[in-house]
């Protein structure tokens, strides 16, 4: 691996003699009403002529401040100092941006933005964050690839129907993309086709801004393939930005870990990777569980990022870092060059290297032994949700077919969770995950089947209560049994930014439920359970937090106050989705230790919907996997991990990205994106995207089998009949 | 974990400690609407505006603004119809002797006649003939004014004519007289015949040298009397001069024509007498025609045919030598028919009435005060309705002898009122001039606001003649002329002339201030604008609440829940939505009585459905928002929801739309009165600008009236836009981060 970089390193011109692009201490601050957010600070990076380049940090750190700035979209209340030079001349400085540019003359301002013509795309073109805003819907594909020829070049309208065609296909796509609307597209080949516009002047440098966030994980590898093909081909130079270590280790040579508008530090990927100089990296690579090396404790970093607005001395990340000391709060560490290549801002950066410090592993906080005959919390027997597409009136006025188009979102699921367990229900997004925990938890009425719950009748004594079984979908939404059930019950959204009544205060929202319930009345009994739960959620101390506003907290505060919200009332199931998508990398692993000390401490049974196979291991004891509405495999979170049995299961755990290099995507063999739940198959759901597929697929459904106890599937073969299938299987890379 | 139940919370320390909690989310809401410029500038503007409708009642200076109407003393003022200058005018007694002029139509008339020092007699016209232009001096003819004597005055009196054409008609003669016994009549003649054709000139002049030493004015039997009184014109005219020579006191009669002496009288009197009257200048028969003479203590009777002593009246005071006769005394004989005199005893001062027919005297008035002159109304039928004096700087009015109808006090700044008030009867009204040259105009029947108009008749005050009544063709109206010792010649219209709209005016003859004048009806601007804001206030928050309150039940009702109900408001309200506004507006407001409620109500009613949909939407998303599952999760029931959750995410959006809905209620309102929709007896701005609806030069005329109200209307409704604007920047903080 290591002769591979170094190979690489011959390969192109020294990075530090004669930089493509040379960022020269730049520092952004933005003028705002509350005062002045420094949003870079002193941002000295050079990149060379064929280097890819990685931003890693969490949101906030100022990743897309710094694409923006390289590109000169910086905002008009933006202060700049330093330059930005590309290959050799000044293109952005402080004269000429952000609020300088509001006192330029016009006939500055009009050669400004000529030269600014010449270098945006044709010498510097990004890919823009979210590729489904990146399109306008009222035009073909090919309109507005076209457009960039038309701006850039004077190219005739046959050459640019020709070139047009070429960077579609270089990015994977096939000619008929070109015709389509936006909206025709899916997510997966919407970001190539962003990629093809930025590809289609063949610029000298590439800026991904987050190229493969949004995207499910199969997609996601898929993209990150076809960049990696790229290099060296369309793609000269490039700059990646995400959060996403994995995103980033397999698409850039050199990494550069950005925190709170400061650089911590910058060296080769894999090199930073394994033996990170700076207690920051250390932590932000430790919070990622990892899907494929042991289940080990992960703690996140506590706290949260410094507010950019208020003036701060010493170390931005002192207040966060273990290894803090009385100097990391006085002065500001300098990035140093430890070893040659290596950079890293910290005061005890030598001590890394020397091995004076040690990251301890800690076991798994999560070993608690669910008792395989613990009494099911919750069961469900062949729960199906269908949507139908057309209301009546409009059907009957407008229809032209006879029958209404049915969505299968959730199609007779049969599942049981026991007490204390923590279920992981995993899958892509439009799989239905969501819809199956609405449903479970009666905010969507099944179309068929039952849920059925068990609610013990004696809370304060658990093990000895009798139970009583509600038949969820049978009672009525006003019945004695469905209140009972709704207070033993709990959601935890995806959003924590939307699930929290921005209007109200932490205080407010908390005491919600008991105020719902009429649990009680006392304002002295409701401060005291809804301090209580925020302890319990640690927001501590509890009567700092109870009087904040939503705006006021960090993301992760937000979802332990939404946490909060499902735990004030003790349910003994909660339904949490997605809780930790939306969280920056650092908090996730605090959310979800949240979650394992409830259940250990309190034997709340979860729930837990998620797309991150990673965290599904990390934090489930049984995960069920589902695809188009359908389960497809369920079984020991391990053995799911390790064994997976289904072709889809299998397809999901190779497409998450590593920080490994011995990790490639090409190998992914499923075709296409999972498409909605509309058509399906008649048999198997997976039929048309799995490489094994028979004829037998498409017309009945596959069989369930269950090689090991508790772990099952549904497929026609075995996995003696898979593997040797396997050479049947041809990649495809038409979408 | 957890806390001591004792120890750790207790009610009373929640609740403040929320209400602390409250009042600090207040403040730094506070401070970010007070940070906007807009916010603050729309802030300002509605607290002035609030606090002036609170303190209205005590800005307004008259609560009744609807209906008060600015005393006309303040809003008329003297209407001068024509001006000119004779030099040196004649004068007597150290002031200018009246001129004269006719207010019995006919030729002449239409003219105002005034003598200069040097004998000199001007015509000067008021515009009636298109060759001579008002003001225009003719002379006439001059006496000879030998030296050591000087003018006495000038007289106009009329005699029934027979022109060529042997048709009756009505000639006005000039009686002109000096000192040195010169008497001098001459007839007026247009050179064209007629009224106003060619020239005016003087035509059959005569003069007798009497011989004597007159003081006085000789009196004529014809007189020119007030419009009122239809005398009859008497064919022939006879002068009656009194004067002395070195042996004794002599009464004359002179005939007219030929202008010839007919009797000579000795009077048995020691001196020169004080006055002398002719009476009934126009009684059928010449019976009663008498001369009424005073002298010191005493009256004396005369009959006009032969010079017989009718009657004689000793009394203990002095005749101060100013009389008045009613004018309808003039025209028959009635046993009632009195001159009244005024006398004088030591400090006490009277006014005595004196039966024509034997003398006998009663007593009028009383007072301590000097009184200066004297004035009467018509007298139809037995004593005057009105008998004006003036005693010190107060006029009194008499209703009766003996008995005060009134008083009102004028400013002396212009000098004493030495000369007798001139009675207009069309006006029942005084005019009261002053030495000096103020003039005033009195209503007989005083009341709240007794003077109609206040003037003065030169810039510098100088000393005036007595104020003389005429016919003025042109304008068909009595009026005015008087000369000042300046020579400036001035007439004037009675009854003034109105100065609504007014300018704004701090100082008044009333003492009223009009800080934005007033408006063609005469109101007072400052009052109606000052009153019109409370109004405007509840209109706008009455539809502001009510549009609100209806529009966030039914955005609820509409943006919450499904099904039929829901669609049917939508409907209702979309329906009501695409109506053009203003035509329902006015439809509703017509069909419906235009009362203040109703409008409330009708303005409440157009309000809400643009409300309502920007309400349902923000209700729709914000039924969208995971939040709001969260909470029916934690088992909240709808109600719950639509109280915890909803209303306070559109609480922000309320105000913004209460603060548009204010503003759109008042302009509503507004149009309705300046289209004159809405009755004008609601006092708000809009009422104020209905009469700009067809008179759009009132903006230019009469910016004070018109500008307060329309700079309050349109800073009413930008305020609140500014103040929506500024709680637009708490609602949105996206907008301020920028």
């Amino acid at each position: 691996m290591i002769e591979i970089q170094e190979d690489r390193e011959k390969g192109r011109q020294s990075p530090f003699s004669t930089p493509l692009l040379h960022i020269d201490d730049l520092s952004v601050t933005f003028d705002t009403y509350e005062g002045k957010l420094r949003a870079l600070e002193n941002i000295d990076l050079k990149l060379g002529n064929g280097e890819s380049l990685g931003i890693i940090g969490e949101s906030g750190s100022g990743k897309t401040t710094l694409a923006t700035a390289i590109m000169g979209l910086i905002a008009d209340n933006a202060v700049l100092g330093g330059s930005i030079s590309f290959d050799g001349n000044v293109i952005i400085d402080s004269e000429h941006f952000g609020k300088a540019y509001q006192k330029l003359k016009r006939r500055e301002r009009k050669i400004l933005s000529e030269k600014l013509i010449s270098i945006r795309w044709k010498d510097i073109s990004m890919v823009f964050q979210g590729s489904m805003n990146a399109f306008n819907p009222a035009y073909t594909i090919e309109k507005q690839i076209a457009e960039v020829f038309k701006i850039h070049t004077n190219l005739s309208d046959e050459e640019i129907e020709e070139r047009s065609l070429r960077v579609i296909e270089a990015a994977g796509l096939n000619r008929s993309a070109l015709k389509a609307y936006p909206h025709e597209l899916s997510g997966g080949m919407k970001q190539r086709a962003v990629i093809a516009m930025a590809l289609a002047l063949s610029p000298k440098l590439v800026i991904a801004d987050e190229p493969t966030t949004g995207l499910d994980v199969i997609t996601q590898a898929k993209i990150i393939s076809e960049l990696k093909s790229l290099r060296g081909k369309s793609i000269n130079s490039m700059i990646v930005i995400s959060h996403d270590v994995g995103v980033v280790s397999q698409l850039a040579d050199r990494v550069v870990v950005l925190y709170s508008g400061r650089i911590m530090e910058v060296g080769p990927t894999w090199d930073v990777y394994k033996r990170s100089l700076n207690p920051y990296t250390r932590a932000l690579l430790s919070s990622y569980p990892s899907i494929d090396s042991t289940r080990s404790h992960i703690d996140g970093i506590p706290g949260a990022l410094p507010d950019p607005l208020s003036e701060r001395a010493g170390c931005y990340f002192a207040p966060r870092c273990k290894y803090a000391d009385t100097i990391c709060y006085n002065s500001i560490p300098e990035l140093e060059e430890i070893i040659p290549g290596r950079f890293s801002r910290c005061h005890f950066a030598k001590k890394f290297l020397d091995g004076e410090i040690v990251e301890e592993t800690k076991p798994h906080a999560s070993e608690k032994k669910i008792n395989a005959m613990a009494t099911d919390v919750l069961k469900t027997d062949e729960l199906t949700e269908y949507f139908s597409l057309r209301t009546k009136t409009y059907g009957q006025l407008y229809g032209k077919e006879e029958t209404t188009r049915i969505v299968r979102a959730v199609d007779h699921i049969n599942m049981d969770i026991k007490k204390g367990e923590i279920f992981g229900v995993v899958g892509e997004s439009g799989s239905g995950k969501t819809t199956l925990g609405r449903v479970i938890l009666k905010l969507l009425d099944a179309t068929s089947g039952k849920v059925l719950f068990y609610a013990t009748e004696n809370n304060d004594n658990p093990d000895s209560g009798n139970l009583s079984e509600i038949d969820v979908t049978a009672s009525h939404q006003r019945s004695d049994q469905i209140k009972l059930f709704r207070k033993e019950t709990q959601l935890i959204f995806q959003d924590p930014y939307d699930s929290i009544d921005p209007k109200q205060t932490v205080f407010s929202i908390v005491e919600e439920p008991i105020i719902a319930h009429r649990i009680t009345n006392d304002p002295i009994k409701i401060t005291e359970m809804v301090n209580r739960v925020l302890e319990i959620v640690r927001l501590n101390p509890p009567e700092s937090y109870s009087e904040r506003y939503p705006h006021e907290l960090s993301g992760g505060e937000r979802q332990r106050v939404a946490a909060a919200r499902a735990l004030v009332l003790r349910p003994e199931f909660l339904v949490a989705d997605e809780p930790i998508s939306m969280l920056d990398v650092s908090l996730r692993a605090g959310f979800m230790n949240l979650l394992l000390e409830l259940r250990n401490q309190f034997g709340i049974t979860v729930m837990f919907i998620t797309h991150d196979l990673a965290s599904a291991r990390y934090l489930c004891d049984r995960i069920m996997v589902m695809y188009l509405g359908v389960s497809v495999e369920s079984g020991d979170s391990e053995q799911v991990m390790r064994n997976p049995l289904h072709p889809y299961t299998k397809a999901l755990i190779k497409a998450v990205p590593k920080p490994n290099p011995n990790w490639d995507p090409s190998k992914i063999e499923i075709k296409g994106e999972i498409g909605n739940a509309i058509d399906v198959p008649k048999g198997c759901r997976f039929y048309r995207r799995c490489p094994y597929a028979r004829e037998i697929c498409e017309t009945s459904s596959p069989p369930r089998k269950e090689p090991e106890t508790g772990h099952w599937y549904f497929c026609h073969f075995t996995q003696d009949e898979l593997n040797s299938y396997r050479s049947f299987g041809k990649f495809d890379n038409q979408e | 974990m957890v806390k001591d139940d004792n120890t750790g919370y207790n009610i009373k320390e929640i609740r403040r400690k929320r209400l602390n909690f409250r009042l600090y989310q207040f403040r730094k809401q506070w401070r970010i609407f007070y940070r906007s410029a807009y916010g603050r500038v729309g802030f300002y503007i509605i607290l002035v505006f609030a606090i002036i409708a609170i303190l209205a009642p005590f800005l307004e200076v008259h609560r009744d603004a609807l209906s008060y109407v600015a005393p006309s003393i303040d809003t008329t003022v003297m209407s001068i119809s024509a001006r000119s200058s004779i030099g040196s005018p004649a004068t007597l007694n150290s002031s200018p002797v009246a001129v004269a002029a006719s207010a019995i139509s006919g030729l002449g008339s239409n003219m105002v006649y005034s003598v200069s020092a040097n004998g000199q007699v001007y015509a000067t016209s008021l515009g009636s003939a298109r060759s001579l232009p008002a003001g225009t001096n003719v002379k006439l003819f001059s006496i000879s004014v030998s030296s050591g004597s000087h003018v006495l005055g000038v007289r106009v009196f009329p005699l029934q004519t027979i022109t060529s054409a042997g048709f009756p008609a009505t000639n006005n003669y000039l009686l002109v007289a000096t000192s040195g016994g010169n008497v001098t009549i001459a007839r007026l003649e247009w050179t064209g015949g007629s009224e106003g054709q060619g020239n005016l000139v003087a035509s059959g002049i005569q003069t007798i040298n009497l011989g004597l030493n007159m003081s006085l004015m000789p009196a004529s039997s014809s007189l020119s009397v007030d419009t009122s009184v239809f005398p009859t014109i008497p064919s022939s005219g006879d002068v009656f001069a009194v004067g002395d020579n070195t042996t004794g006191i002599y009464m004359i009669k002179i005939a007219d024509n030929p202008f010839s002496i007919i009797w000579s009288k000795k009077l048995q009197i020691s001196s020169q007498p004080s006055s002398m009257a002719f009476l009934g200048a126009f009684y059928q028969s010449g019976q009663f025609q008498q001369i009424i003479i005073t002298q010191k203590g005493n009256i004396y009777s005369f009959s006009a045919s032969n010079g017989a002593e009718l009657w004689v009246k000793n009394t203990p005071y002095v005749f101060a030598g100013k009389y008045s006769i009613p004018s309808s005394y003039q025209q028959s004989y009635s046993p009632y028919d009195s001159i009244f005199e005024i006398l004088s005893s030591g400090t006490s001062y009277y006014i005595e009435g004196f039966y024509i027919s034997n003398g006998t005297a009663y007593q009028v008035y009383s007072s301590n005060q000097p009184i200066s002159a004297l004035s009467t109304s018509l007298g139809e039928s037995g004593f005057p309705s009105s008998l004006l004096a003036i005693s010190g700087n107060s006029a009194v009015i008499i209703s009766s002898p003996g008995h005060v109808y009134g008083n009102v006090s004028m400013s002396t700044k212009y000098g004493d009122y030495l000369h007798n008030p001139v009675y207009v009867p069309n006006l029942n009204s005084y005019i009261i001039s002053s030495q000096k040259g103020e003039v005033y105009s009195l209503s007989a029947t005083l009341g709240k606001n007794p003077f109609n108009w206040v003037g003065t008749i030169s810039k510098t005050p100088a000393t005036a003649s007595s104020p003389t009544l005429l016919l003025d063709a042109s304008s068909g109206l009595e009026a005015l002329a008087q000369v000042n010792e300046t020579g400036s010649l001035i007439v004037y219209s009675a009854s003034g002339v109105t100065v609504n709209p007014m300018p704004p005016t701090l100082h008044t003859p009333s003492g009223t201030t009009f800080l934005l004048g007033t408006n063609t009806e005469g109101n007072d601007v400052w009052s109606q604008f000052v009153a019109s804001f409370q109004p405007d206030w509840v209109v706008g928050i009455s539809v502001g609440l009510i549009g609100i309150a209806i529009a966030l039940v039914l955005g609820m009702i509409i943006g919450y829940y499904r099904g039929f109900v829901s669609v049917a408001l939508d409907t209702v309200t979309l329906v009501i939505y695409l109506i053009p506004g203003l035509a329902l507006l006015i439809a509703l407001t017509s069909v419906l009585s235009p009362s203040f409620f109703n409008i409330i109500w009708i303005l409440s009613f157009l309000s809400w459905p643009f409300t309502t949909f920007t309400i349902l939407g923000i209700i729709r998303s914000i039924k969208q928002r995971a939040f709001v599952e969260a909470a029916r999760v934690s088992g909240a029931g709808t109600m719950q929801i639509l109280r915890r959750h909803m209303l306070p995410n559109v609480t922000p959006l309320l105000i913004y739309l209460t603060a548009l809905n204010v503003s759109g209620a008042v302009g509503g309102i507004a149009t309705l009165q300046f289209l004159g929709v809405a009755p004008l007896t609601i006092l708000t701005w809009g009422a104020m600008l209905n009469p700009l609806e067809n008179n759009f030069y009132l903006a230019a005329s009469a910016p004070w009236w018109v500008i307060p109200p329309t700079v309050a209307l349109t800073l009413f409704i930008m305020a609140f836009i500014f103040l929506s604007r500024g709680v637009d920047e708490v609602v949105n903080p996206r907008i301020r981060r920028r």
